[in-house]
C-alpha cells in the first residue's frame, strides 16, 4: 500500500514484478549507459521482493489451511469439484492466479485506455490546465482551511 | 504583514562534509518556506533543525497563516522571516505561494511546521539537482514520535512503503508523490508551474504529477530523512486519512488523462486506486461477511493475513534502524490503521466520483 492508501494483493504484486524486473532493466541501462551504477539498490530491492514471495507464499498456505478448515467452506469447494487434499493447492493457486490476472487486467486496461484517449503514438507533454494554481492565494480561495487548536 | 528578516548564519564548528561540493563554510542555494497555522507547540524545533543542517539554507521564511496561538512570535524570537498575510491563505498550499515570491534562491524548500531533519537532510536532497531534469525531490519520512496506537500504524506504513513501494517506483524514475511534508523544488519551475496548486485538498501530489506531464523530474533520496509529527489520536488521524483520500481521489480525476502518457506512473495509480477500492471492499465487507457466513472466526485472520509479506521490508528497514523493538510492537497496530483507512477511502472514493460531492474543507491533520 501506498502511504494513506489501503491495499494488499494486486498492489503488492504489481511492485513485487517492478522488483523483480529491475535487474533486466538495469542491465539495459547498463548496456545504454542511460544512469549511474545502481546495481546496490536492484540487488537489496529483489532480495526484499524475494522475501516477500516467501511471504506470500505462507499466506497462500495460511488462507488455505484456514478455509479448509471450515465445514462449510469444504463442501463449498466439493461441490465445486474441489475434493480432500487437492483444495489448498488449488485454493492457493486460484488466489495466486486471480491476483496476476486481475493486476494484468488493470495494466492492460491502462494501456487500452491510453491508447483510446491519445492514439499510439503520445502527444508531446504539455502543462495541463493550471487555473486551480496561482502564485496569489487571493485569487484562489478554491480550499478552505479549519485549523485545529 | 509582519516581515522580519535576518540571515541565517552557520551555527558550531565548520562540517567537513567530505559529500560534493558542500563545504561546511557554505549557504545552500535554498530558501526554506515554513507554513504555519498554530504550530507554536513545534515550530521551535523545525527552525532549530533548520539551523543545524550540515548545509544550511539560504533563507528561512515562516509564514504565519494567521495562527491564534502565538506561532509568528515563537518563530520571530528564533530569528527568522515571518511573514503574515491579511487574512488565512485556506490552504497550506495558499500559505507557501504566499512566500513564494519572495524567494531569490534557484532552489526552495517546503517544510511542515511539524517536521524536523535530519541533521545533513539538506546536504542529502541537494544531490538530487546534480541532473538538470530533476526539478524537485523528497526524502524519507518516519513519525518523529511513535507512541499511541495511531502513531505506531503510521510508523509501520512508512517504513513500509518508502523502504518497498518508492525506491522502486524512483528507480522507474516515477516516484509517486514528492511528499508535501518535506520536499525541495527548483523555483523557477515551481513558479512556472504557477506554485502550490490549491485545487485539490493534496497539492503535492497535484505538483508531483503536474511536474511529471510538463517533461520534468522527480526524485526521492532515502538517505535524506525528516521526521513529522504524525497524528496521535483518532480524532486527528481522521481528519488526515479524510484529506490524503479525497486528496488522491481529487488528483486522479484531475489528471487521469495526462497520467495515461506517462508509462509507468499510469500504471502504478491504476493499481493503486483500484487496489484501495478493491481492498477495502475485502476489509469492510467481505471479510466479515464471509466470516458471519461460514460460521468460521478463522476468515478475520485475511484482515492480518499478509503479515509475513509486510513484515520482510518494515524489518529490514527497522533492523538497519535498530529499531526491530519498536517495529515489531508496532506491526499490530499497522492493521488497524489499514482497516480504518479503508472506511476513509471507500467514503471519499463514493462522495468524489459517485455523488460528485468533492471535499473542499482543508482540516489540519494533527
Amino acid at each position: 500500500m501506498n502511504v494513506g492508501l489501503p491495499g494488499t494483493g494486486i498492489g503488492g504484486m504489481f511492485y513485487l514484478l517492478s522488483a523483480l524486473c529491475m535487474p533486466v532493466v538495469e542491465t539495459i541501462r547498463a548496456v545504454r549507459r542511460r544512469q549511474a551504477n545502481r546495481w546496490g539498490l536492484v540487488l537489496r530491492q529483489v532480495a526484499m521482493a524475494a522475501g516477500i514471495g516467501a511471504g506470500l507464499w505462507v499466506t497462500g498456505w495460511l488462507l488455505a489451511v484456514v478455509l479448509a478448515s471450515s465445514p462449510a467452506a469444504l463442501s463449498a469447494l466439493h461441490g465445486a469439484g474441489m475434493g480432500g487434499r487437492l483444495a489448498p493447492n488449488v485454493l492457493r493457486t486460484a488466489t495466486m492466479a486471480i491476483s496476476l490476472a486481475t493486476l494484468g487486467m488493470v495494466i492492460v486496461g491502462v494501456w487500452v485506455l491510453k491508447i483510446v484517449v491519445h492514439g499510439w503514438r503520445s502527444p508531446a507533454l504539455a502543462l495541463p490546465e493550471m487555473a486551480g494554481a496561482t502564485a496569489d492565494p487571493s485569487e484562489e480561495p478554491a480550499i478552505r482551511k479549519v485549523g485545529a487548536a | 504583514m509582519t516581515l522580519t528578516s535576518i540571515p541565517i548564519r552557520r551555527r558550531g564548528a565548520s562540517h567537513k562534509s567530505s559529500r560534493r561540493v558542500w563545504t561546511g563554510e557554505q549557504l545552500a542555494p535554498v530558501t526554506v518556506i515554513v507554513p504555519a497555522y498554530n504550530e507554536a507547540a513545534s515550530i521551535a524545533d523545525t527552525i532549530r533543525s533548520l539551523y543545524e543542517q550540515t548545509v544550511p539554507p539560504h533563507e528561512i521564511i515562516v509564514v504565519d497563516d494567521c495562527s491564534t496561538d502565538g506561532t509568528a512570535e515563537v518563530a520571530r524570537g528564533i530569528g527568522v522571516t515571518v511573514m503574515r498575510p491579511p487574512a488565512n491563505t485556506g490552504s497550506k498550499a495558499g500559505a507557501q505561494n504566499f512566500a513564494l515570491r519572495l524567494v531569490r534562491t534557484p532552489l526552495c524548500i517546503a517544510i511542515d511546521a511539524d517536521t524536523v531533519l535530519a541533521p545533513d537532510a539538506i546536504e542529502r536532497l541537494l544531490t538530487a539537482f546534480d541532473r538538470p531534469e530533476v526539478s524537485a525531490a523528497c526524502g524519507f519520512v518516519l513519525p518523529r514520535r511513535v507512541r499511541t496506537l495511531w502513531e505506531r500504524g503510521r510508523y509501520v506504513e512508512y517504513l513500509f512503503a518508502f523502504t518497498f513501494y518508492k525506491q522502486i517506483q524512483d528507480y522507474y524514475d516515477r516516484p509517486l508523490i514528492s511528499s508535501g511534508c518535506f520536499s525541495m523544488y527548483r523555483t523557477a519551475v515551481l513558479r512556472q508551474h504557477g506554485g502550490w496548486p490549491s485545487r485539490t485538498l493534496a497539492e503535492d501530489m497535484d505538483l508531483t504529477w503536474s511536474f511529471y506531464q510538463t517533461g520534468h523530474q522527480v526524485r526521492f533520496v532515502p538517505e535524506a530523512v525528516c521526521y513529522p509529527i504524525e497524528p496521535h489520536n483518532f480524532r486527528f488521524m481522521s481528519r488526515q486519512l479524510r484529506r490524503w483520500s479525497h486528496g488522491f481521489v481529487q488528483n486522479v480525476k484531475l489528471h487521469w488523462r495526462g497520467l495515461l502518457r506517462i508509462p509507468y506512473l499510469r500504471s502504478a495509480v491504476a493499481v493503486s486506486m483500484w487496489d484501495a477500492t478493491i481492498a477495502s471492499v475485502i476489509y469492510l465487507l467481505i471479510l466479515p461477511v464471509l466470516a458471519v457466513v461460514l460460521a468460521n472466526p478463522w476468515i478475520l485472520l485475511g484482515y492480518v493475513i499478509d503479515v509475513p509479506a509486510l513484515a520482510i521490508p518494515v524489518m529490514a528497514a527497522a533492523i538497519s534502524r535498530r529499531e526491530a523493538g519498536r517495529a515489531l510492537a508496532s506491526l499490530p497496530a499497522f492493521f488497524l490503521l489499514r482497516t480504518v483507512n479503508a472506511v476513509f477511502f471507500l467514503r471519499a472514493a463514493f462522495e468524489e466520483l459517485v455523488r460528485g460531492r468533492s471535499l473542499r474543507v482543508y482540516q489540519k491533520g494533527h
